[in-house]
C-alpha cells in the first residue's frame, strides 16, 4: 500500500513537471513619448535657470566691460550671460570649421594690411643691389650697403614696436581677465561644494596671475625683444661678434617658457586629482545619508539631489566654457597680427634673396625670430589659463565620473 | 651709341695727351683732364635715366625719396673724389689726392650718420616700449 501511494506521488509530480510549465514573458517597456522628452528637458532647462541665478550679473558685466575693444568686437554685443545659459543646454557653441575658419580669415586680412611693408622691405633689398652694382666693389660698396641696412633697420623696428606692444597690452588684459574671472568661477565651484578643489585650485591659480604672468611681462617678452635688437645690430655692422650673446638669450627663453609651462601644468594636474577624489566622495556621502536616513521620501530627495548637481555640473561647465572662449578672443587678434608680420618678414627674407646682400636678409630673419618668442609667451600664459579652467572643469564633473 | 662717343673721346684724350706732353707737359695734363670732364658728363646724361628709375622704384614700393637721395649723392660723392683723386695723382700730386680722398670719406659719413642714428633711435624706442 505504501510503495503504490509513492509510486502514485512520484507519478503525479512528473506529470505535473512535464505538462504544467508555461512560458515566462515580460511586460513591455514603457515609451515616454515626446511629452515625456519634453518635460525631461523642461526639468533641465529650469535647473540650470536657477543655478544661473547664482552667479552674479554685476561682477560678468564687469568682466565683459573691461575686455579690449577688438576682443568685444568678436562677440558682438553679446550679452554674456545668456551666452552661459545656451552653452549649459549645448545651444550656440562654436564649431571647430568656423573657428578655424574665422582665424584664417583675420590672419589673411592682417597679412594683406601688412603688404605694404612687405613691399618696402623687398624695395630696400632691390635698392641696395642697385646702390652695390653702381659703387662696384670697396669701400663706397660696402658704405651704400651700410646705408640701405640702416633704412631696412628703421623700418622693421617701427613694426616690431607696434606688434611688441599689441603683445604685452594682450597679456595685460588676458591677466587682468584671469584675475576677475577666477574669483568668479571659485565662488560657484564653493556654492556647488566643490570646497576641497577651490582650495587646492585657489593658490595655483594666484601662482599664475602673480609670478607667471609677471615672469612673461618682465623677462621674457622685454628679453625677446633685446635678443632681436641685438641680432639686428649685429647684422647691421656685419661683424658678427655679439651675435653669440643673442644665440644664449634664445635658448634661455625656450628653456624659461617651456620649463614654467611643463611645470605649472604638470603641478595643476597632480593637485587637482588628489582633490577630485575627496569632492566626489562628500557628494555621495551626502547622498546615501539622505537616502538611508530621510523616512518615506529618502530615495526621492536623492533622485532630486542627482537632477540638482546634474545641472550645476551644467552651468558650471558652461561658465568655464564661456571663460576659455573669452580668454582666446583676448589674445587671438594681437597674436594674428604679430603672425602676420612674422609671415611678412620671412616672406622678405626669402623673396630678397636672390639680390639682395646676407646681412640684410638677417636684419629680416632676427626680426622675426624676436616676434616668434613674443607669440610664445602670449600663447603660452593663455595655455596655462585654458588649461587650468579645463582641469577645474573636468576634475569637478562628479555627475559624469570626474570626481 | 653713347658708349662709341666716350670710348672714341678717351682714347683721342689720352693720344693727344701723350703727345702734347713730350712738347708741353702742364697741357698734356690740361687735354687729360679735359677729356675725363667730357666723359664725366656724357655719363651724368645716362646717369639720370638711372635716378628716375631709381625714383620710380622708391614710389613703388614705398620707399621715401629721402634714402634714394642719400644713397644717389653717397655713389655721386664717391665717382668724384675718386676723379678729382686720379688727376691729382696723373699730375704726381699725391699728397693733394690722398686729402681730397679723406675729405671725400668725411663727406660721405656726414651723410651716412643721419640714417645710423635713425636706426640706433628705432632701437632705443623699441627696447624703451618693451622694458620700460
Amino acid at each position: 500500500m505504501r510503495r503504490s501511494r509513492r509510486r502514485c506521488l512520484r507519478l503525479v509530480l512528473l506529470l505535473a513537471l512535464l505538462l504544467l510549465p508555461a512560458a515566462a514573458s515580460a511586460a513591455p517597456e514603457e515609451d515616454a513619448g515626446p511629452e515625456g522628452q519634453a518635460q525631461e528637458d523642461a526639468t533641465i532647462e529650469e535647473g540650470v535657470s536657477a543655478w544661473m541665478t547664482q552667479l552674479d550679473p554685476a561682477a560678468w558685466e564687469e568682466i565683459y566691460s573691461l575686455l579690449p575693444e577688438d576682443a568685444r568686437t568678436l562677440w558682438d554685443g553679446t550679452d554674456l550671460l545668456s551666452l552661459i545659459g545656451d552653452y549649459a543646454l549645448s545651444e550656440s557653441l562654436p564649431t571647430a570649421e568656423g573657428a578655424l575658419s574665422a582665424i584664417g580669415d583675420q590672419l589673411i586680412r592682417r597679412a594683406k594690411q601688412d603688404l605694404p611693408l612687405l613691399l618696402t622691405l623687398m624695395g630696400v633689398a632691390l635698392l641696395s643691389a642697385f646702390a652695390g652694382a653702381l659703387s662696384g666693389e670697396g669701400s663706397v660698396a660696402k658704405t651704400a650697403g651700410f646705408v640701405c641696412r640702416c633704412f631696412a633697420l628703421t623700418a622693421v623696428l617701427a613694426a616690431l614696436a607696434g606688434r611688441t606692444k599689441l603683445c604685452m597690452e594682450g597679456m595685460t588684459a588676458l591677466v587682468r581677465f584671469m584675475e576677475l574671472v577666477l574669483p568668479a568661477l571659485f565662488a560657484l565651484l564653493t556654492a556647488m561644494g566643490s570646497v576641497a578643489a577651490v582650495g587646492v585650485f585657489q593658490p595655483a591659480t594666484a601662482l599664475l596671475c602673480g609670478s607667471v604672468a609677471a615672469c612673461m611681462r618682465t623677462v621674457v617678452l622685454p628679453v625677446s625683444v633685446v635678443t632681436g635688437v641685438v641680432e639686428m645690430i649685429d647684422r647691421l655692422g656685419g661683424t658678427d661678434r655679439i651675435s653669440g650673446i643673442a644665440k644664449m638669450l634664445k635658448k634661455a627663453l625656450k628653456w624659461i617658457i617651456g620649463a614654467i609651462t611643463t611645470v605649472y601644468i604638470g603641478v595643476m594636474t597632480i593637485s587637482g586629482m588628489s582633490s577630485a577624489g575627496f569632492d566626489g566622495l562628500s557628494i555621495r556621502t551626502a547622498k546615501y545619508a539622505a537616502s538611508s536616513m530621510v523616512p518615506v521620501v529618502g530615495g526621492m530627495v536623492s533622485g532630486s539631489f542627482d537632477t540638482v548637481l546634474g545641472c550645476a555640473t551644467l552651468v558650471k561647465n558652461a561658465v568655464g566654457t564661456a571663460a576659455i572662449f573669452l580668454s582666446l578672443s583676448i589674445v587671438l587678434l594681437p597674436l594674428v597680427q604679430t603672425v602676420a608680420l612674422m609671415f611678412v618678414l620671412r616672406l622678405a627674407a626669402g623673396l630678397s634673396g636672390p639680390v639682395a646682400e646676407r646681412r640684410l636678409i638677417g636684419i629680416y630673419d632676427s626680426a622675426a625670430d624676436a616676434l616668434q618668442y613674443v607669440v610664445a609667451s602670449l600663447i603660452a600664459v593663455a595655455l596655462m589659463f585654458v588649461v587650468t579652467v579645463g582641469l577645474l572643469m573636468a576634475l569637478t564633473n562628479y555627475m559624469t565620473g570626474g570626481g | 651709341m653713347s658708349v662709341f662717343t666716350i670710348v672714341a673721346i678717351g682714347i683721342l684724350g689720352a693720344v693727344l695727351a701723350l703727345t702734347v706732353r713730350q712738347i708741353r707737359p702742364e697741357a698734356g695734363l690740361m687735354i687729360g683732364l679735359a677729356a675725363g670732364i667730357l666723359v664725366l658728363l656724357l655719363s651724368l646724361a645716362e646717369f639720370s635715366g638711372v635716378l628716375d628709375a631709381l625714383s620710380e622704384l622708391a614710389m613703388r614700393y614705398g620707399i621715401p625719396t629721402a634714402y634714394v637721395g642719400v644713397l644717389v649723392k653717397i655713389i655721386g660723392i664717391a665717382y668724384l673724389v675718386q676723379f678729382g683723386a686720379q688727376v691729382c695723382k696723373d699730375a704726381g700730386e699725391s699728397a693733394i689726392a690722398t686729402r681730397v680722398e679723406m675729405g671725400g670719406r668725411i663727406l660721405i659719413l656726414s651723410m651716412t650718420l643721419p640714417a645710423a642714428i635713425s636706426a640706433v633711435k628705432a632701437a632705443a624706442e623699441l627696447l624703451q616700449e618693451a622694458a620700460p
